[in-house]
């Protein structure tokens, strides 16, 4: 009995299809029980009553007709609603049902015409942890089911309830996975769409502006009336602006594909002194260990470092132009801060939504919000964090915190 | 003799580029070109000697681009191909920059938007 059982369950193991398992345990149950046929179903509910529906079935066909009925819906499984039956009682009551004498039985339903002789039945509720999810039926047994055999026939039973639980989950694991295709299909699909877009942004948006700038600046400088002045810096906005779409678009499409060594205190030498001009008054103190190097995308790190001395220059004080740089290792990382002496940022009000896109703080005219929300894009994309410490008291200051694994 | 050729679909880059050219005096003989097509088969059919001393070259064009008119002239018997060739672009993509390595008879990049002062320090003589 075990052997067989545990072949059962190997078939089960080894992906074979249900409905050729669950057949094999119908055939053991009707050989072990000498029954002449039987079924083996599940129970569901249709929305007004349970109804039970077969997982295996003996070919009990009498005419051309069952035979055809047989072929056709078997396999998917055949079902059964009319509960005021013997085996409808085993599902209303979830107790067996033996039967040795069906016709004299009063919760017998009746067979349809043609249907072979039943000399006894016995249906068995399939129980999975206390709950009842199907049954089996047999008929016809020499000499009637009693209720030793009842006892015999649990183990079956239970290996029953495993295997139709397990089905179900295999099931259930397919429908998912057709979900999750679906799912996917969607959005390549989208993700097809939405390069599109950005390559029409990238290029027919920024060709617009590129040649609305060349054309404002044809206009005579000394003549320019106050329209055409602000119609220039309009433009000239405008093309920031498509820059910086251009940039976010280049960061989130893109994943950093050509990242290299970079040698942090090079870098950031080399763009302050990019910003020689700027910076003619300001005193800047670089404490970069030399021997820092980080793995990235050459053009996001000067971004980041590029973006915040932008700031720091255009945020500054006429008392206070310093900015420090400093950056030490620890743990695998580089810690970085970026100081200024500037008017500071008051956290209170604008702390949370200081990464935001379109986020300023200063109301000037010239700054379009999308700096700060860059700095952090490109730190995610090194998987490092920034943090902002700022006062806006008379000892104003902006300290960038910024946290690079090496 | 100074000859310039734009080589450009966008009407209005090469209105403005036409006009800065021609009211700084920067060059003797300047002919505009709507693809690169257009520019090729104009560059066939005439004499060495008439041939332009720069090319600004667009990348995005109809009937052929950029590139096509490169592979065109890479695969022409070049001897001595005297003129210098400058693709322009309004796109920003680094894998634009990165192509434009691959044709040594490229001399360099120029990005859109194009001021008055980039076109004279272009055709000054004292390049």
């Amino acid at each position: 009995m075990v052997a067989a059982i545990s072949q059962i369950f190997k078939n089960f193991a080894l992906n074979t299809e249900a409905k050729v398992v669950f057949e094999e345990m119908n055939t053991k149950l009707i050989d072990i029980t000498q029954s002449e046929y039987g079924f083996i179903g599940e129970v569901f509910n249709d929305g007004t009553q349970d109804f039970l529906k077969t997982h295996a079935i003996t070919n009990i066909a009498w005419n051309k007709e069952t035979r055809d009925f047989y072929e056709t819906n078997a396999p998917e499984g055949l079902e059964f609603k009319n509960l005021k039956s013997l085996f409808g009682h085993v599902i209303t009551t979830g107790k067996p049902v033996i039967s040795n004498n069906p016709y004299e039985d009063d919760r017998r339903g009746g067979l349809p015409e043609g249907h072979p002789h039943m000399g006894s039945f016995l249906g068995l509720p399939i129980l999975l942890q206390g709950k009842f999810i199907g049954m089996v039926g047999m008929a016809n047994r020499p000499g009637g089911y009693n209720e030793t055999l009842c006892q015999e026939l649990k183990p079956y039973l239970s290996a029953c309830a495993s295997l139709i639980e397990g089905y179900k989950l295999v099931k259930q694991k397919a429908e998912a996975r057709k979900d999750l295709e679906t799912s996917v299909l969607k959005l390549k699909n989208q993700n097809e769409k939405l390069s599109e877009f950005t390559y029409i942004v990238s290029h027919d948006v920024r060709k617009h502006a590129s040649n609305l700038k060349m054309l404002v600046e044809m206009h005579d400088a000394s003549n320019k009336s106050e329209v055409m002045q602000m119609i220039a810096s309009t433009t000239n906005h405008l093309f920031t602006t498509v820059d910086y779409i251009s940039e976010i678009i280049e960061v989130t499409q893109k994943p950093s594909l050509r990242r290299r060594e970079i040698n942090l205190s090079e870098l950031v030498t080399d763009i302050f002194s990019s910003f020689e001009i700027e910076l003619k008054e300001f005193s800047v103190q670089l404490n970069i260990e030399e021997s820092i190097t980080i793995m990235a995308e050459p053009a996001y790190l000067n971004s980041i470092f590029e973006n915040l001395l932008s700031n720091a220059i255009k945020y500054c004080r006429h008392d206070s132009k310093t900015i420090e740089v400093s950056a030490v290792i620890q743990n695998q990382t580089a810690l970085i801060t970026v100081k200024d002496y500037g008017r500071g940022i008051d956290m209170a009000r604008h702390g949370e939504k200081l990464f935001q896109m379109f986020s300023t703080f200063h109301g000037s005219s010239d700054s379009k919000g999308l700096g700060l929300y860059l700095v952090k894009k490109y730190i995610d994309s090194m998987k490092g964090k920034i943090s902002v410490d700022s006062s806006i008291s008379l000892n104003s200051y902006t300290i960038f915190n910024i946290e690079i694994p090496i | 003799m100074k000859r310039l050729w734009l080589i450009d679909d966008d009407p209005i880059f090469r209105y403005v580029v036409r006009h800065l050219v021609k009211s700084n005096n920067l060059v003797d003989d300047f002919i505009e070109f709507e693809n690169g097509e257009l520019g090729w088969s104009e560059l066939n059919r005439i004499h060495l000697k008439q041939r332009p001393n720069l090319i600004l070259l667009d990348i995005n064009m109809p009937v052929l681009n950029g590139w096509g008119f490169l592979d065109k002239l890479t695969s022409m018997q070049n001897d001595c191909l005297q003129t210098k060739i400058l693709l322009i672009s309004s796109s920003v993509a680094e894998s634009d920059q990165i192509k434009s390595k691959q044709y040594p008879l490229l001399q360099g990049f120029i990005n859109k938007p194009i001021s008055e002062s980039d076109i004279c320090a272009l055709l000054q003589p004292s390049e």
